[in-house]
């Protein structure tokens, strides 16, 4: 009989098991302007474990997540188009870290239905760089990674073995119809690459001098930056990741 | 125009090897890939001429299929009595492409491999869109009548092809000659859209080229018909068109929609397709079928009339083959 490589180290096993698939983070709808918020503490303790959610709440907040306007969004899937590409340019996963849930319930603000009436009910959804980095403190190996001068929670894909932790731990889900192929999805926003092996999620491009391609690709953030379409703010926009932020994002 | 090296390929092998160079681009009448060239819409540093290759533009029936040369012309499939009776919305779509003069140049595997018409691709002077290696798509905030109502992804231009359109109905495959040897492969894996790889319309590679098109048993001598919307009745690309294959009379045993310039691939009706299985065709059917052929359409800010053009298309359609 082999002897175990380490020693098995029960304080890091969670107390309970992952979240059942209806519970509430399930339940939760996407709703213009807020979502229902979900107690980061609450979150912690039912899937890490004490030892490991002390590890996650000691992390620092990331400079940036990128957040989506839903009334905004005109479904034209350039963000998902140009990350998988960017992304299989550098020799990562080509798996797109956004995805855009068709969501027929959404309306187009004015300004944008006034050019495009017909693409309403479209809501972009990304990693929300957890102010509490669930996903990283079951990570075996040095994959997932906090940029210490960022805060940037993305995963140095050379090093993940695909073991999969981060993903049962990730609390945010893609659920419902991708506007790509209008079939349906079920899945945490960490997935599984089986072309590359590994697990991909958005890293706000880290590597790409500037800065993330779906916030500067999106057509309606050019129309906005342009004067074209007016708004005071973008449809895929940067802001710094804090609880607050992530109670209110998609 | 650059200058480029102007080669014959006196055999498909010897085409394929001489496709594998930089920028080479495949030539039979080249009435796309001249204007590609003088545009400098694609690098090309040789061109392979294909004309020198003998037997290559067949038109017969052979294992019960009907096959093609890729290098048979417009005008030779719409002037052929075996394609007007064996397929017959395969010659009505050879005769709707262009003017004579193309069509007595432009063959049936250039007419599949052309390049998108999106106005903003084909405009020289303007920065690259994505589909020319740039980042940005013009027809989303910008004129968008010749763009698609379904499918796209960070760009619509739709695959202009009207034999495209007419094959996807009648259910074709194509031969694909490549460094490899022969692949078959089917009419809905011969295009590719925007989200697999935007700078191209096809799943062909640089050094493949279509040899040989196929239609099925199960669609010889079965009713079809192609019809084209286009702003004149003649050179225009379509604005709107339907191909339809029904099978079964008097009730529908099965049925075949294809839609074209409404996408980056020709698009198949599923919907109004399962709708016409086991029906006659009558005009609430055929009424329905054209309401079930758009649903799920999304227009962009000017084609929102392709909507209507598609669903009156189908209908006309429907009704003359029950006829």
């Amino acid at each position: 009989m082999d002897e175990p490589r380490t020693q098995h180290d029960a304080s890091l096993d969670p107390v309970s098991p992952p979240p059942a698939p209806d519970d509430a983070l399930s339940r939760r709808r996407l709703v213009v302007g807020g979502l229902a918020a979900v107690g980061a503490a609450a979150v912690a303790a039912t899937t890490l474990g004490r030892a490991s959610s002390a590890v996650a709440a000691a992390q620092p907040l990331s400079a940036k997540v990128v957040v989506a306007d839903p009334t905004l969004c005109v479904g034209c899937l350039a963000c998902e188009v140009n990350c998988s590409t960017w992304h299989a340019s550098v020799g990562r996963s080509a798996l797109p870290r956004i995805r855009i849930l068709a969501t027929p319930q959404v309306a187009l603000r004015k300004e944008v239905a006034a050019y495009l009436p017909a693409r309403a009910g479209y809501s972009p959804a990304t990693c929300r760089q957890c102010a509490t980095p669930w996903c990283l403190p079951n990570c075996p190996t040095t994959g997932l990674r906090i940029d210490p001068k960022t805060g940037n929670r993305y995963i140095a894909e050379d090093d993940c073995i695909a073991c999969g932790k981060c993903e049962v731990d990730c609390p945010v889900e893609w659920q419902g119809t991708l506007a790509l192929t209008g079939e349906a999805i079920a899945s945490k926003r960490v997935v599984f690459d089986p072309a590359t092996n590994v697990y991909a999620k958005c890293d706000l491009c880290i590597g790409r001098e500037e800065g993330p391609i779906c916030v500067e690709r999106c057509p309606v953030n050019v129309a906005i930056k342009a004067g074209y379409v007016k708004s005071d703010h973008l449809a895929l926009d940067l802001k710094p990741s804090t609880e607050e932020q992530w109670k209110v994002l998609v | 125009m650059k200058r480029f090296e102007h080669t014959n390929a006196t055999s498909v092998a010897e085409a394929v090897r001489l496709l594998s160079a930089q920028n080479a681009r495949a030539l039979a009448g080249g009435t796309d890939l001249l204007g590609i060239m003088k545009d400098e819409l694609l690098p090309t540093a040789r061109v392979v001429n294909l004309k020198t290759i003998p037997g290559l533009d067949y038109i017969r029936e052979e294992s019960g299929e009907l096959r093609l040369g890729a290098l048979a012309t417009l005008a030779a499939v719409a002037g052929s009595a075996l394609v007007a009776q064996k397929a017959p919305a395969l010659a009505q779509a050879a005769l709707a492409v262009a003017t004579p003069q193309i069509r007595n140049m432009g063959t049936l595997g250039g007419n599949l491999a052309q390049k998108v018409r999106c106005w903003y691709y084909r405009d020289p002077d303007r920065a690259d869109c994505y589909k020319r290696g740039g980042g940005f798509c013009y027809a989303i905030f910008g004129a968008s009548d010749v763009h698609a109502i379904f499918g796209g992804a960070a760009c619509f231009a739709v695959q202009p092809s009207d034999t495209a359109v007419a094959l996807a109905a009648l259910g074709a495959s194509l031969v694909v000659a490549g460094p490899a040897g022969h692949r078959v492969v089917g009419i809905d894996a011969l295009f590719t859209g925007p989200e697999v790889d935007y700078l191209r319309e096809t799943s062909l590679a640089q050094d493949e080229l279509v040899v040989e098109v196929r239609i099925p048993a199960s669609a010889l001598g079965q009713k079809s018909l192609f019809l084209k919307a286009a702003p004149r009745r003649s050179i225009d690309f379509a604005r709107g068109s339907v191909a339809a294959l029904v099978v079964g009379s008097p009730l529908v045993q099965t049925a075949r929609l294809a839609l074209g310039a409404v996408a980056p691939t020709p698009h198949r009706a599923t919907a109004a397709e399962a709708h016409l299985a086991g029906k006659r065709l009558q005009a609430d059917v055929i009424a329905r079928a054209a309401e079930l052929a758009t649903e799920g359409a999304k227009p962009l800010a000017g084609n929102a009339y392709k909507v209507q053009l598609i669903q009156g298309l189908v209908r006309q359609a429907l009704t003359r083959l029950a006829a």
